[in-house]
């Protein structure tokens, strides 16, 4: 090719289907072609959807980029989860035998699932429990509990590790023992866990004598060798056998993650008391530095997270910089992977805050939508409302706006029982101001990443209805294609998502379209009038004839062979109003409901009081939260950093669904089901702003093929600017006109009125873009090209009368039923 | 051309399949049926009140298996009455399609020699002996199908025989039960209100795994460990329900895997052939099915 430079991206953006090839010839087993399969599995066990992404990177990152590439080998990454998805490695090639590498994949997405199922993050640390009672290396409880960062539901992992001298091998235990929980708990329950793990973990084992390898063998269940204890062999072993008995109890039947905690206390003291603690550190030290030893800058800049992992335990941070051929991933973490137990239960905590947050913003709304404050925000004055820039003095509108840029500003309010802005001094709103102007400067940058190539120009005429004339050439339109994102600005879970978040109703769809197909032997039978004659029912007629009964004279049939010629053409508003959030609906993808269910069994923080319980305590922590983490203030904890800068839990986070997202995933759905049919179709956008920068953005033309290019094209439709809908119309239907389909259709999306800065003779003068609507679309119909419009204004009943033909338009109240209202639409305007 | 009937009895496939005597040969065991809820009760009293009932749910989850012990309790079993026992056909089952006419329920004139003979569709002679008349699938059937039942499910209880200009009043003894898979029907084909809001309905689902495990242990005739397995399978299997699986696997298909297991074949191999094959089509379903048939048996 002559180009090489195109052939990588090419490559890259087949991810799937180009691992799923390879993975057929393959010994090595790639996440990537499994990840589909695997999340059901997950899900069949959590009830729930699951995310699994690719513990080599942040999520979406190509795999064929980061494993295939000969100066960056595939990082050996182990599994872990935290409270919103799962972590895998991207490749597993530990056997010679495809088949044990899918074993060794399946078995560690189980064991990540166990950590779940068998309540690992629910742990909470009672200091004054006896079985946590102090000795000489623990710290005694309450020295170790700093009020100041206990968490929404009580002190837990980090609190726990604190009360020991060394809290890193406090945690290194604790995951040991947990670990062997977990198995023990899965082999108990699934018998082919059993069957797996009797298989694969003979050749996990780790060798050596360490200490570290020795805890390691019994982590993973390895039968207890002679000599295979705490000591060497030359001396006695009876720490051995109690550090067995341990790991005994854990995996015992009815063994809680407290009891793993209680035997990590009780393996500390053991290995306290035989002068072990120190040797052991020795040892995970030194995995350490043998995994920073390796190529590691190799590893380059997409690894963000290093820092902030690097804390989480040692185990983690060996992990994951580890390049094969310097230290490959031990056995245990090859199986077990990793716990975030911290990270984990720093986002429950979170959610809780959250919560409690959303409910403090909720009363402050309400209380400034009050009439005597709606001139003064909670006593602010509305100049001094100036320095946050809220727009349009639109004051309602803005308060929301308002809150939601002031969330880090919540500290200003600690200590009180609600948020009184008025109590607010000068300088709490500086940093306010300050705080948003900067996060308005990212946003912005954000938005000018969005860029767009520009394909070519049109002129179209606009009507007048004053005139009842057209103006000519009255619009310029500018046709575009999205630019092909960069790697970690693409959402290339997009699609994905959507086609999981609707597959029920897509299985529904495409049996729908399954029957629109056209059918050869498809045999119409009681007709009038037909080319051959149904036996059965002219026996059936000359019978009752003879009786003297009236019969029937629907007695042909006809064989029904109609083809499809179809090119449909869906329009989306881009307005900048599609930004608006879909109610009442959150991305489903998190675990968050799992977590909350597991992490607080006794004190629910979404009970009802909980919001009064933290409104004064959004700690410092949440006082700190920089939303880009770009300039870090304060001395840096790296606690919280991963906190707040472990990307891939943070950004699969509940997010809210916009119109525009319905918008999208509703043309997700008509793209798969439109496969059955074979209909020609293209997908388009349109925003702009005053009649010479009209935006018609192009995700796929009628020729192109719906593929990962169109997918991120399309998932790159974002809200803009006005609807000005007359040129995107005319545009549209030149293109349907020069298909070749006999049946064209345009549908157009939408959600409000047609308006633009200058779409009629003043701003606020909606006639005018109605009738050029109404005109566009009755050119189309006499151009012959069917056209419907589906808006998701509530209030929108009477303009879509008035501007579209009769029966030609749908009003959905509800966004979310757009998905499963467009392909009904799209059968009854094609056929 | 000739304008004698073909063999009358295979006209539509009515006569030989659709219609089920539960007691052809005089057996009169009552066919095993495990109550998950109160489904028996309601039944019951629905029967002693002559109400119509329509049972709901997704397929193979023992709604026709449950009609059937019903129908022999009443008409043979502990609750027969004297007159119930005379009745030939307790139970007459119709599957229901799209080519199903009125015509083929109610009856039609043949051609016997140069003869007309009447001949009863087995809805009329459900209605003229007093039985059960069980319509499988009822959205399946044409539209004039379903009107014909609205007079038979008020209290009117009338069957109009239109070729013979006749109205048949029901016999006191006669029900109507439709099935009915609310998952199954799209948008395209649903009951019309004024035909459900004849009938009482009875909600099925799938068994929880305990009671399943014994209908599997029980029909495929395996140990209860394995049934129990089959059992936990099915339940992991619809809690993909989420992800637009929503078809889940019927007891049914669980059972077929018990028999296979039965008949000597690996377990894992009968879940593939009898499951995962089965209930979907889509390769990652598929192969989500099969891992976790691996995971748990
Ligand atoms: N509660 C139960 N007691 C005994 N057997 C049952 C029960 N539930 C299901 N079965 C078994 O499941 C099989 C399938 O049930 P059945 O044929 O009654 O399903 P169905 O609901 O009528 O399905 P369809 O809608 O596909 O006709 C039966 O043959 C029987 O073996
Ligand atoms: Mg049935």
């Amino acid at each position: 090719m002559g180009r090489p430079e195109a052939a990588a991206p090419y490559f890259a953006l087949d991810t799937r289907r180009a691992l799923e090839l390879l993975d057929e010839y393959e010994i090595a087993v790639h996440l990537e072609a499994h990840r589909a399969a695997l999340e059901l599995y997950a899900e069949a066990f959590l009830g729930r959807t699951v995310t699994l992404h690719d513990a080599g990177g942040p999520p979406g990152t190509p795999l064929l980029r980061r494993g295939r590439d000969p100066r960056r080998p595939p990082a050996q990454a182990a599994s872990s989860t935290d409270a919103h998805s799962i972590a895998l490695p991207p490749v597993v090639a530990r056997f010679a035998e495809r088949g044990d590498n899918r074993r060794l994949l399946r078995a560690t997405l189980l064991h990540q699932v166990g950590v779940h199922l068998c309540g690992t993050h629910a742990f909470r640390w009672d200091p004054g429990d006896p079985r946590f009672a102090p000795t000489r290396g623990f710290r005694h409880g309450e020295a170790a509990v700093d009020p100041a960062s206990r968490s929404p539901s009580g002190p837990g992992f980090a609190e726990f590790y604190r009360a020991f001298a060394l809290p890193d091998v406090a945690r290194l235990c604790f995951a040991l023992l947990e670990h062997r929980r977990i198995d023990a708990a899965l082999m108990r329950r699934f018998p082919g866990y059993r069957r797996d793990l009797q298989r694969l973990v003979p050749a996990l084992l780790p060798s050596g004598t360490t200490l570290l390898a020795r805890l390691e063998r019994l982590s993973l269940g390895a039968a207890a060798e002679e000599g295979d204890g705490v000591r060497t062999a030359d001396r006695t072993d009876a720490p051995g056998v109690e550090v067995r008995r341990l790991f005994a109890r854990v995996a015992a039947e009815g063994a809680e993650v407290h009891d793993s905690a209680a035997a990590t206390v009780a393996l500390w003291r053991l290995l306290e008391a035989n002068e072990l603690l120190q040797v052991l550190h020795r040892e995970m030290s030194a995995a350490v530095r043998d995994a920073e030893s390796g190529p590691r800058h190799a590893s380059g800049p997409d690894r963000a997270g290093d820092s902030a992992e690097s804390h989480d335990s040692v185990a983690a941070d060996d992990s994951e910089q580890a390049i094969p051929g310097a230290v490959e991933l031990s056995g245990a973490r090859a199986l077990q992977g990793e716990l975030r137990e911290e990270v984990a239960q720093a986002q429950a905590d979170d959610a809780a805050r959250r919560r409690a947050l959303d409910a403090l913003r909720e009363e402050l709304a309400a209380r400034s939508a009050t009439p005597p404050q709606s001139s003064s925000l909670g006593g602010v004055e509305p100049d001094r409302l100036g320095v946050l820039s809220i727009q349009d003095g639109d004051l309602s509108a803005a308060a929301g706006l308002f809150l939601h840029d002031l969330e880090f500003l919540d500290r200003a309010s600690s200590g009180r029982s609600d948020l009184d802005l008025s109590q607010w001094d000068d300088s709490d709103l500086a940093e306010a101001a300050e705080r948003i102007a900067a996060d308005r400067a990212a946003r912005r940058e954000d938005e000018a990443l969005g860029e767009h190539e520009e394909l070519a120009t049109f002129f179209y005429d606009e009507w007048d209805h004053r005139i009842r004339d057209y103006r000519l050439d009255w619009c310029r339109l500018v046709e575009k294609q999205p630019v092909e994102p960069r790697d970690d600005q693409r959402d290339d879970d997009f699609v994905r998502r959507t086609l999981r978040r609707h597959r029920t109703l897509l299985n529904q769809v495409r049996r729908q379209f399954e029957l629109l197909k056209p059918d050869v032997q498809r045999r119409l039978r009681g007709l009038i009038d037909g080319e051959e004659l149904d036996l059965d029912r002219l026996i059936e007629a000359a019978v009752d004839r003879r009786c003297g009964v009236p019969a029937s004279d629907r007695v042909y049939a006809r064989r029904d062979r109609q083809e499809r010629s179809v090119a449909a053409a869906f329009l989306i508003d881009m307005s900048a109003s599609t930004d608006t959030e879909v109610a009442g609906d959150d991305d489903p993808e998190s675990m968050d409901e799992v977590m909350e269910e597991v992490a607080s069994p006794s004190a629910d923080p979404a009970a009802a009081g909980a919001a009064t319980r933290y409104s004064g305590a959004i700690d410092a922590r949440f006082a700190d939260f920089e939303p880009r983490s770009s300039s870090g203030g304060g001395a840096p904890d790296p606690q919280l950093d991963a906190f707040w800068t472990w990307p891939p839990p943070l950004r699969q986070g509940p997010r809210k669904r916009r119109v525009i997202d319905v918008e999208k995933e509703a043309i997700v759905l008509m793209a798969e089901a439109l496969r059955i049919l074979g209909d020609q179709y293209a997908v388009y956008g349109f925003s702009g702003y005053g009649r010479d920068a009209n935006d018609f953005f192009v995700a796929k033309e009628f020729d192109q093929p719906y593929d990962r290019a169109a997918e991120h094209r399309l998932a790159a439709f974002e809200p803009r600017q006005s609807t000005r809908m007359g040129p995107a119309i005319r545009h549209a239907v030149d293109k349907l006109v020069r298909t070749d389909a006999r049946v064209k259709a345009l549908l157009v999306l939408s959600d409000g009125y047609p308006q633009d800065c200058d779409y009629g003779p003043e701003r606020g003068d909606r006639t005018y873009g109605i009738q050029d609507t109404m005109v566009a679309l009755r050119e189309a119909e006499q151009r012959g090209v069917h056209t419907f419009c589906i808006t998701v204004d509530p209030a929108g009943h009477d303009y879509l009368r008035q501007m579209c033909p009769e029966r030609r338009y749908l009003v959905i109240d509800d966004v979310a039923a757009l998905p499963g209202e467009l392909p009904k639409v799209y059968r009854g305007v094609t056929s | 051309m000739s304008l004698h009937s073909p063999s009358s009895g295979s006209r539509d496939g009515i006569a030989a399949t659709a219609v089920e005597p539960v007691t052809a040969d005089g057996d009169d065991t009552i066919p095993f049926y495990r109550p998950i809820r109160d489904e028996v009760e309601l039944f019951l009293a629905a029967y002693r009140a002559r109400l119509p009932v329509l049972l709901k749910g997704p397929t193979g989850c023992g709604k026709t298996r449950f009609v059937e012990a019903m129908a022999q309790r009443l008409y043979r079993g502990d609750l027969a009455s004297e007159g119930r026992l005379e009745v030939a056909e307790p139970l007459l089952t119709i599957a229901c399609h799209e080519d199903l006419t009125a015509t083929d329920l109610v009856g039609r004139y043949l051609l016997r020699g140069d003869e007309t003979v009447w001949i009863d569709g087995p809805l009329t002679r459900s209605v003229r002996q007093g039985s059960i008349c069980y319509l499988d699938e009822i959205v399946e059937a044409r539209k004039d199908t379903t009107v014909l039942i609205h007079a038979l499910t008020d209290h009117r209880r009338l069957l109009p025989v239109e070729k013979r200009s006749e109205m048949l009043t029901a016999h006191p003894d006669f029900l109507l039960v439709l099935s009915y898979n609310p998952g199954y029907q799209s948008v395209l084909k649903d009951l019309k209100t004024s035909t459900r809001q004849r009938f009482v309905a009875i909600e099925f689902d799938y068994p929880p795994a305990d009671a399943e495990a014994e209908i599997i242990a029980h029909e495929a005739d395996i140990d209860a460990p394995m049934a129990e397995s089959l059992a936990r399978l099915g339940e992991r299997i619809r809690a993909l329900h989420r992800s637009g699986f929503e078809d889940g696997v019927s007891t049914r298909l669980l059972i077929y895997a018990g028999q296979l297991i039965a008949g000597g074949i690996d377990p894992v191999r009968a879940c593939e052939t009898a499951i995962a094959q089965s209930v979907t089509d889509q390769p990652d379903v598929q192969q989500a099915i099969v891992d976790l048939v691996e995971t748990l048996l």
